[in-house]
C-alpha cells in the first residue's frame, strides 16, 4: 500500500536538516508500529521518500513523505499513531492511500510556495513599495553559484505568482516559484535579487514553505490532491 | 523557571545547530515544580559525541523515572557557539527546558578521559558558576563528577563538590533522598555534605587535603572532618539481572558516533591486562543473563526504530553464553531488518566465525587489537593472546572476505625495547603474508592493513601505576623506526601524537596541585584538548611553568611502591598488594591467567557478586 504524508516542520526543529529529518521519520515509523515494506535484494532499506529537502532553519506546513507499507493500514489510526511518537514541531497533517505508480515523489515536484516575513527593525531601507517596483522590472538579473563558478542568471521566468504587503513591522511576500530538479527558485535566491545583498545578513526574517506542487494538465496542482485515492 | 531565549539569528549562524535545541525522540519532558530536584547531566564534549555515551543515558532515564527528579542533557557547545554565546551574554542552558545551568540543584559531570578537563571549567564558566568550589555561594549548584576518571580525583578536587566513586544506580537515590530532606530543613550545603560522608562511594573533597615531602612527592594524607572516611569504597552493583536499565534510548538529532541501540552485556573484565584501568576499576565481570538481554534487546529496539544493535562490554568474547545468545538476538535482528556490531572481539576462530553471521553482506573493516608486536611484552602485558592465534584469527577472516583489517597497539610500555617495537613492524608483514598466501580466487577486493600506535599511559589502579611515561623524543624516534620498519604499501601506519599523551599522563596520575595547570590552560584558552586540530601544547607548557608543574615529575618518574600515591584514599576493591604482584610478574615475564581460569585473589570478591562469588 502507498501512503502519501503531508507534515508540517515548525519551530526550532527547523534547524534539523534533512538527512536527519529522513532518519527520524524511518525511526519514527518503526517505532509507531507502522508495516514499512523493505526493498529486496542484499542490502534491505525502508521504501521511505521524500519530496524535496526543506533548508536548514526554514518552516513548512507543507512537507510531503511516501511510504510504502507492507501490508494495508488504516490511515487515520497509523496518522495517530505517528503523531504520538514524534517530536515537538513535526505533525502530520494529512495521511492517505495514493494510487501505486512508479514516479518517484521528488521527481513529480515543478513548483513551490513560500511565505517570507521580513521584519521592518533595524531595517529602514524595506519597504513593500520599493520590492513591487523591483519585481515589475523585465528582467531580474542576479550572481548564482554554480558548479562552474559565478553565473548571471534572470529569476524572472522563474517567477510564477508573487505578491507584497506591508503591515507596520513587517513586509510580506507569498511566493510562487518553479521548484525540483529542472528549474528551481530558491526563497533565498529570490530575496538576495530583490534586497539588495548587504541587507540580508543579520535581518530577522522567517520563511515557511507552504505548499508543494506538480504538473497536471497545463495546471499547478497541490501534491495532496495528486493520484489520491478516493 | 527562566528560559534562555536561542534565537534563529543565533542557531541560523552556527554549524550544526540541532546540537542545540534538544526535543529529540524519548528525550523526557516534564513540567518543572517547586520541590523537584533539577540535574544538569554535562558531557564535557560536543553533542555527537556525548549523545553515543551509554553511561548518559543509562543515568538519565534512572533519574528521570523518579517523579520528584528531573535530569537534563548539557553538552560543550562547539567554538562557533561559544563565541555567540558569549557575544549575547546567553548562559549555558539544557537541552530540556532551555533553562540556565545556575538555577539548579546539581550540576553533574562524566569524567570519561583527561583530555576533556579544561571543559569542565568551561563550561563552568559558561554557565556563570564560580570555577573553585570554595568561591560557589550558597544558592550556587553542587558539582557532582562520576566516571572512570574519578576513581583519581585530585586534579579536579578544587572544582568538584562531590565525587560519586563507582556505578551510579547503587547511592544515587540516597544521595537525592538526603539531599530533599536537608533542603526541606533549611540546612545549609555544607551540612548536606556532611550528611554525605555516611554515604558509601561518596567523597567530598574539601574534607580531605595533603601535605607534601621536600622532593615534591605526598607527605601525608588527612581527613579535615571526623566522620570523613580514611578511604572511600567503590560502591558496585550486585546482581546485573535486577539492576535498572533504561527501556528506552534517546535518538540523538544528528547522527553521532554510536548511533544505534546500545545492550550493556556485563561490567568488567576477566582479563587483567596489566595497562588497562577499566580493567581493575571495573572489577568483578559481573553478566546479565540471557533472557534479560534479550527482553531489553526487543524494548529498545521497539522504543528507538534503530536499524543496529550494538554489544557493549570490555570483551564480548568472553561472555559466557555468547553462542545461544546471539543466535537468539541475530533471528531477533534478522525479523526486524536490524544490523548486529560486535565491538570488543577477541582475534578468534568463534569471534571471526561469529562476525561473519552478522555481517553477511557488507564488510565492514576487523579490528584487533594485539597491543604489543612481541610475545615478550604481550606477556609483560599480560595480553594472553599468541603470534599463532592472531594469524589465524586474520587468515580466517580474510578467507570470510574481509581485505580491510585495523591493528592496534601500543608503544613505551614498560620493558619495551627498539626490537619490541620493530616486531610490531614484523607481525604486520606477517599478517600481510597470512592475507596473500590465500588463494587469489578465495580473497576480496585489495588488503587494506592499517596499523595504529597509541602511546603507553599508565594509570592509576594498574599495575603499571609506578611505571616511567616514556618521554616525547623517544616516542617520536619509535614512530619514525616503526613508519621505516614498515616496507609493504598496502600496510598504512599512523600514530597518536606524543604530546597529548604526555599532558594525559600528568593529569591521569596528578594530584592536587596538577588542578592549577588545568586552571591555567583552560585561562589561556585551552578547551577541546582531545581534538588534535584544538590541542595547543605551547600553551599547556606556558600554563606547567605558570602552575610550577613538571610534566617529567609526574609523567616519567618512576614511582616506590612506599610512595602515597594522589590516589591511595580510593578503593576499587582490588588490593595494593596484587597490583605490586602483577607489576613484578611484569617484569619476570610471568603471565595471569583470566579470573574463570583461576582466581588470583586481586581482592575484589570482598565486594560481593560477580564472577569471584559465582558457583
Amino acid at each position: 500500500m502507498k501512503i502519501r504524508l503531508k507534515f508540517k516542520k515548525q519551530g526550532q526543529v527547523k534547524f534539523v536538516g534533512h538527512l536527519d529529518i529522513i532518519r527520524l521519520f524511518q525511526r519514527a515509523i518503526k517505532v509507531a508500529g507502522i508495516p514499512i515494506d523493505y526493498t529486496k535484494g542484499y542490502n534491505p532499506h525502508a521504501r521511505v521518500y521524500f519530496a524535496m529537502p526543506l533548508s536548514v532553519g526554514m518552516d513548512s506546513v507543507g512537507e510531503y513523505m511516501d511510504i510504502v507499507t507492507s501490508m494495508d493500514i488504516d490511515p487515520d489510526a497509523a496518522r495517530e499513531r505517528l503523531n504520538d511518537v514524534l517530536v515537538e514541531g513535526i505533525e502530520i497533517i494529512k495521511l492517505f492511500v495514493i494510487e501505486e505508480d512508479n514516479t518517484s515523489l521528488m521527481s513529480l515536484v515543478e513548483a513551490a510556495e513560500y511565505q517570507i516575513i521580513i521584519s521592518k527593525i533595524g531595517f529602514d531601507s524595506l519597504s513593500a513599495e520599493t520590492i513591487k517596483h523591483k519585481l515589475e522590472q523585465e528582467e531580474l538579473l542576479t550572481e548564482k553559484k554554480g558548479k562552474k563558478g559565478i553565473k548571471i542568471v534572470d529569476i524572472k521566468p522563474l517567477l510564477l505568482e508573487c505578491s507584497v504587503d506591508e503591515t507596520e513591522d513587517s513586509v510580506q511576500i507569498n511566493l510562487k516559484a518553479l521548484a525540483g530538479s529542472s528549474e528551481n527558485l530558491s526563497p533565498q535566491l529570490f530575496l538576495k535579487t530583490i534586497l539588495d545583498e548587504t541587507d540580508t545578513q543579520d535581518k530577522c526574517m522567517s520563511i515557511t514553505r507552504k505548499e508543494l506542487y506538480t504538473r497536471q494538465d497545463d495546471d499547478y496542482k497541490a501534491l495532496d490532491h495528486y493520484r489520491r485515492k478516493v | 523557571m527562566t528560559k534562555v531565549n536561542i534565537t534563529d539569528l543565533i542557531l541560523d549562524k552556527v554549524d550544526k545547530p540541532a546540537r542545540y535545541i534538544g526535543g529529540e525522540l524519548n528525550s523526557c519532558k516534564k513540567t518543572v515544580t517547586q520541590d523537584m530536584v533539577r540535574f544538569a547531566f554535562c558531557f564535557p564534549d560536543v553533542y555527537e559525541i556525548g549523545m553515543s555515551h551509554l553511561g548518559m543515558q543509562i543515568l538519565y532515564h534512572f533519574f528521570n523515572r523518579r517523579d520528584d527528579m528531573y535530569c537534563e542533557r548539557v553538552f560543550a557547545p562547539w567554538q562557533d557557539m561559544e563565541k555567540l554565546m558569549k557575544e549575547n551574554n546567553i548562559p549555558l542552558f539544557t537541552l530540556e527546558t532551555h533553562s540556565p545551568l545556575k538555577e539548579f540543584d546539581f550540576i553533574g559531570f562524566t569524567l570519561q578521559y583527561e583530555m576533556s578537563y579544561t571543559n569542565i571549567l568551561n563550561m563552568l564558566e559558561l554557565a556563570h558558576i564560580p570555577i573553585y568550589s570554595k568561591d560557589r555561594l550558597e544558592e550556587d549548584p553542587l558539582i557532582i563528577a562520576g566516571g572512570p576518571c574519578a576513581y583519581n580525583p585530585e586534579p579536579l578536587a578544587p572544582f568538584i563538590d562531590i565525587f560519586y566513586i563507582g556505578e551510579g544506580e547503587v547511592s544515587y537515590d540516597e544521595l537525592f533522598d538526603e539531599y530533599k530532606r536537608c533542603k526541606a530543613n533549611g540546612e545549609t550545603k555544607e551540612a548536606f555534605l556532611i550528611k554525605l560522608l555516611s554515604i558509601e562511594g561518596m567523597y567530598i573533597p574539601r574534607f580531605y587535603e595533603e601535605t607534601y615531602n621536600e622532593d615534591g612527592t605526598i607527605k601525608e594524607k588527612y581527613t579535615t572532618h571526623p566522620e570523613a572516611r580514611k578511604t572511600i569504597k567503590k560502591v558496585i552493583v550486585k546482581d546485573m539481572d535486577d539492576v535498572f536499565y533504561p527501556e528506552t534510548q534517546v535518538v540523538p538529532w544528528i547522527q553521532a558516533i554510536h548511533d544505534r541501540v546500545t545492550l550493556e552485556m556485563f561490567r568488567g573484565c576477566i582479563r587483567g591486562c596489566r595497562f588497562c584501568q577499566a580493567g581493575m576499576i571495573y572489577r568483578p565481570v559481573r553478566e546479565k543473563s540471557k533472557e534479560t538481554l534479550m527482553k531489553y534487546a526487543k524494548k529498545l529496539l521497539s522504543a528507538t526504530g534503530y536499524d543496529e544493535i550494538s554489544l557493549c562490554s570490555l570483551s564480548t568474547s568472553d561472555y559466557s553464553d555468547l553462542e545461544h545468545f546471539s543466535e537468539e538476538l541475530m533471528d531477533l535482528c534478522n525479523s526486524q531488518f536490524v544490523n548486529m556490531s560486535l565491538p570488543s572481539l577477541r582475534v578468534d576462530a568463534f569471534s571471526v566465525d561469529l562476525m561473519q553471521k552478522v555481517q553477511e553482506v557488507r564488510k565492514s573493516s576487523l579490528t584487533f587489537a594485539p597491543e604489543a608486536g612481541s610475545q615478550k611484552l604481550r606477556d609483560v602485558i599480560n595480553k594472553n593472546i599468541t603470534e599463532q592465534e592472531i594469524l589465524e584469527g586474520c587468515k580466517i577472516a580474510f578467507e570470510g572476505g574481509w581485505s580491510r583489517v585495523k591493528l592496534y597497539f601500543m608503544l613505551g610500555l614498560p620493558n619495551e625495547t627498539l626490537e619490541d617495537v620493530k616486531d610490531i613492524a614484523v607481525l604486520s608483514e606477517k599478517v600481510a603474508q597470512t592475507y596473500y598466501q590465500i588463494d587469489k580466487e578465495n580473497r576480496q577486493g585489495n588488503l587494506q592493513l592499517v596499523v595504529s600506535t597509541s602511546c603507553f599511559v599508565p594509570k592509576p589502579f594498574t599495575p603499571f601505576q609506578w611505571a616511567s611515561q616514556e618521554t616525547t623524543v623517544n616516542f617520536m624516534e619509535k614512530h619514525n623506526l616503526l613508519r621505516n620498519a614498515i616496507k609493504r604499501k598496502q600496510i598504512k601506519y599512523n600514530h597518536h601524537d606524543a604530546k597529548t599523551s604526555i599532558i594525559e599522563a600528568v593529569i591521569a596520575r596528578g594530584d592536587r596541585r596538577v588542578s592549577k595547570l588545568i586552571y591555567n590552560a583552560f585561562k589561556m584558552g585551552c578547551t577541546f584538548d582531545s581534538w588534535t586540530e584544538h590541542f595547543d601544547f605551547n600553551k599547556w607548557q606556558q600554563a606547567a611553568q605558570d602552575s610550577d608543574i613538571d610534566f617529567a615529575f609526574y609523567a616519567n618518574r618512576e614511582r616506590e611502591y612506599d610512595e602515597i600515591l594522589p590516589w591511595d584514599h580510593i578503593d576499587i576493591g582490588v588490593t595494593k598488594a596484587f597490583l605490586i604482584k602483577e607489576n613484578e610478574k611484569a617484569k619476570e615475564l610471568i603471565t595471569t591467567p583470566h579470573c574463570r581460569e583461576k582466581c588470583s585473589g586481586c581482592g575484589v570478591s570482598s565486594l560481593g557478586g560477580g564472577v569471584c562469588n559465582e558457583d
